[in-house]
């Protein structure tokens, strides 16, 4: 019997992974310009802590993830004072090549304190397994599936009606008139950059129960993150969660009906198609941050 | 400030930091030597192995084992009155490294014998130049099928491989296939997509099919994947009687994780994913029932396996994961007793002499090396029952 159910089961969640990580990088690249390639390092950095507060201070699952949020809040706050504000006036290539130096770090640190073997996180929600017809997923996807919308749609609001949140915005804007009207770009450019790493860790602390931690379990997802971010359209937190399920979907798809393999490729063929045909992306406006100064 | 950086006094700091990260990493990680104390000239070894990333908790032990069958020779007076001397290069998992690696330690470091790296990818890589450069390569954990093929007769004499290939653990899990230990005979396959992973698929399902079992499919997956769902679902679909796995511990876990949230209850063979404690530990219930493939297992009870695991844990202060510790204490010693046997250190009478060794290995097994340069030693099918492994079965490696 065909499992199409649980195969759309298995897309949507795939596209909540997605998204969870993408959403991040899209509220930096928004601000700064700088496309931050150490988003899936900060994930997984933010998988580690939470194996860490989970192991030593007991506090429970919910709480433990809070506390994560926090701490690697406070990591990035202390990650863009280091690697992203002294190149601001610099081409964005000089903030790209900081931000990969700056995984590539991450990465080996963790590597050097827990070494490559994996380890695993258990929450009490990830051995329950619900059952409905054919589809069977477990409560930690859904509670990750809930998390990942409520994730958007607290950034969407945040970005749209908060004082704070219009400043982003008009970063993304226009940075001189920023300048000129007083809003402190700086101050703007570490809160973007604090939200990008907590939307990772939080990201992570849904997602690493459903799966194994290891220092490289960023690398593979940051390039499938980058992949929604572009098919969005760079800065569109709303085109994010559309474009990370359409992705999940179409994986999921091809995953069953093709090829394992081409699992794989089928974000990458899509992320190509994209911007052929629009290339800001499904939802982003014609003037390209990447390229403008 | 931002954007001060022309000012000379930030250029020398910079300069002064990268040179001290730079400097620093290249002595902590890039080469391992493991100089003996002796006045005497010593015999090179060379290793090449993923020392840091993926496979890098494995192979850190794996340089253990070898550290210690070299430290108990030099501790015994060494080999013809000489110590040895291990000199290893970091790989990193890489193809491309392996082969950068091997050539580094044939010629800038003037190893005669160099033990093999854990991709059988990078073996079949540095085989031609092992037989380029006249160096004994000693294959002691890759599997593939073609490196023994190749070797021996097969056309390279100076490649030895110490532990079995896949056409070994195929036979031996294939005898088991409709029996009481096993009564599925349909398998679906989830592999990494490599070298290896293709390789002990098709020696896999040769056996298989010829032991009257089917294979609904073959399933490769990129080795950086972290998500199964999709594969799973496919495989669910096809209700095999079970699924054999060629994967590293991170996917095996995820696999059994998501296979669990899946509702999938078939039986999982696992090839090259050790039964060891921490993969228990990781796995908790999941592991359950979960069987495995290998030359050594902890559990095997001899007194030279008992032996070495208190020597090992003394040595390392960790228990042996899988069996590349093992492999590389073994592979170690048997060339001692070679270059011995041999009376010199020249790589042309050491080659010759491995051809004539028959030592005991500490499985029950023994090192003696047929016409393709393999030593079979034993296969262990071995399972998780009650959170322990168990040995199902032995056979001919």
């Amino acid at each position: 019997m065909d499992p199409i159910w649980q195969i759309l089961v298995n897309g949507v969640g795939l596209g909540a992974v997605y998204g969870l990580v993408a959403v991040g990088i899209q509220l930096i690249i928004g601000v700064s310009g700088v496309p931050n390639f150490a988003n899936g390092q900060f994930y997984m950095l933010g998988g580690y802590v939470l194996f860490l507060i989970l192991g030593f201070v007991g506090i429970g699952y919910f709480p433990s993830l809070f506390l994560c949020i926090l701490i690697l809040a406070g990591i990035g706050a202390i990650a863009e004072r280091i690697s992203i504000r002294p190149l601001m006036e610099r081409p964005r290539s000089a903030g790209l090549i900081s931000t990969l130096a700056l995984g590539m770090f991450i990465e080996g640190l963790i590597l050097i304190l827990f070494t490559a073997e994996p380890k695993t996180i258990n929450t009490p929600y990830s051995g329950i397994i619900l059952s409905i017809g054919d589809v069977s997923l477990s409560v930690q996807r859904i509670i990750m599936a809930v998390g990942g919308v409520g994730a958007f749609v607290l950034a969407d609001f945040f970005v749209r009606k908060t004082k704070v949140g219009k400043g982003l915005r008009a970063m993304s804007q226009n940075k001189q008139a920023c300048r000129i009207f007083g809003i402190d770009i700086f101050k703007m450019s570490r809160i973007a950059f604090m939200l990008g790493v907590a939307l990772a860790a939080f990201a992570a602390g849904l997602v690493v129960p459903l799966f194994a931690l290891s220092p490289f379990m960023g690398s593979f997802i940051i390039f499938k993150a980058f992949a929604v971010v572009i098919i969005a359209g760079i800065g569109e937190i709303r085109g994010v969660m559309f474009a990370a399920l359409l992705v999940g979907l179409t994986e999921s798809l091809a995953s069953f009906y093709i090829d394992p393999l081409f699992r794989d490729v089928t974000a990458f063929l899509f992320m190509i198609c994209v911007l052929l045909i629009r290339p800001q992306g499904i939802f982003g406006e014609k003037s390209d941050l990447l390229f403008a100064k | 400030m931002p954007g001060n950086w022309t000012n000379p006094k930030v250029i020398a700091a910079m300069i002064v930091v990268v040179l001290l990260i730079g400097f620093g990493t290249g002595y902590l990680t890039a080469t391992y030597t493991i100089q003996p104390t002796s006045s005497k000239q010593p015999i090179s070894i060379g290793l090449v192995l993923g020392l840091s990333g993926r496979y890098s908790y494995g192979a850190q032990q794996a340089l253990s084992g070898a550290r210690m069958a070299i430290q108990e020779i030099n501790d015994g007076g060494g080999v013809l009155g000489r110590p040895l001397e291990l000199i290893a290069e970091d790989d990193r998992g890489v193809v491309a490294d392996t082969v950068s690696g091997a050539n580094k330690l044939i010629d800038v470091n003037g190893v005669h014998y160099l033990l093999s790296t854990g991709a059988s990818g990078g073996t079949l890589a540095i085989m031609p130049i092992a037989l380029e450069k006249k160096v004994v390569l000693l294959n002691f954990m890759t599997s593939s099928p073609a490196i023994t093929n190749q070797s021996g007769i097969g056309g390279n004499p100076w490649t030895f491989t110490l532990c079995p290939d896949e056409f070994a653990y195929a036979r031996a899990f294939a005898s088991l296939v409709n029996t009481s230990e096993i009564p599925a005979n349909s398998f679906s396959f989830l592999a990494y997509d490599m070298a290896w992973g293709r390789d002990a698929c098709a020696a896999y399902v040769q056996y298989i099919e010829a032991a009257g079992g089917t294979i609904t499919s073959t399933n490769f997956y990129d080795p950086a994947s972290t998500e199964f769902t999709t594969i799973l679902t496919k495989i669910k679909a096809e209700n095999p009687g079970g699924i054999i796995t060629m994967t590293t511990t991170e996917s095996l876990l995820i696999i059994l994780k998501q296979a669990n949230e899946l509702g999938i209850t078939l039986p999982v063979y696992n090839r090259a994913v050790g039964l060891g404690p921490a993969l228990i530990a990781s796995g908790g219930n999941l592991t359950e029932g979960l069987y495995g493939m290998d030359p050594w297992y902890a559990v095997v009870n001899t007194t030279a396996n008992t032996e070495f695991l208190q020597k090992f844990k003394l040595f390392s202060g960790t228990v042996p994961e899988q069996y590349w510790p093992w492999s590389a204490y073994e592979t170690i010693h048997a060339l001692g007793e070679a270059i011995q046997k041999a009376g010199s250190d020249d790589a042309e009478a050491v080659r010759t002499a491995l051809t004539t060794i028959d030592m005991p290995s500490a499985t029950g097994g023994s090192i003696k090396f047929d016409e393709h340069n393999a030593a079979h030693n034993y296969v262990f099918i071995a399972k998780i029952r009650n959170q322990q492994v168990t040995i199902v079965t032995q056979g001919p490696g």
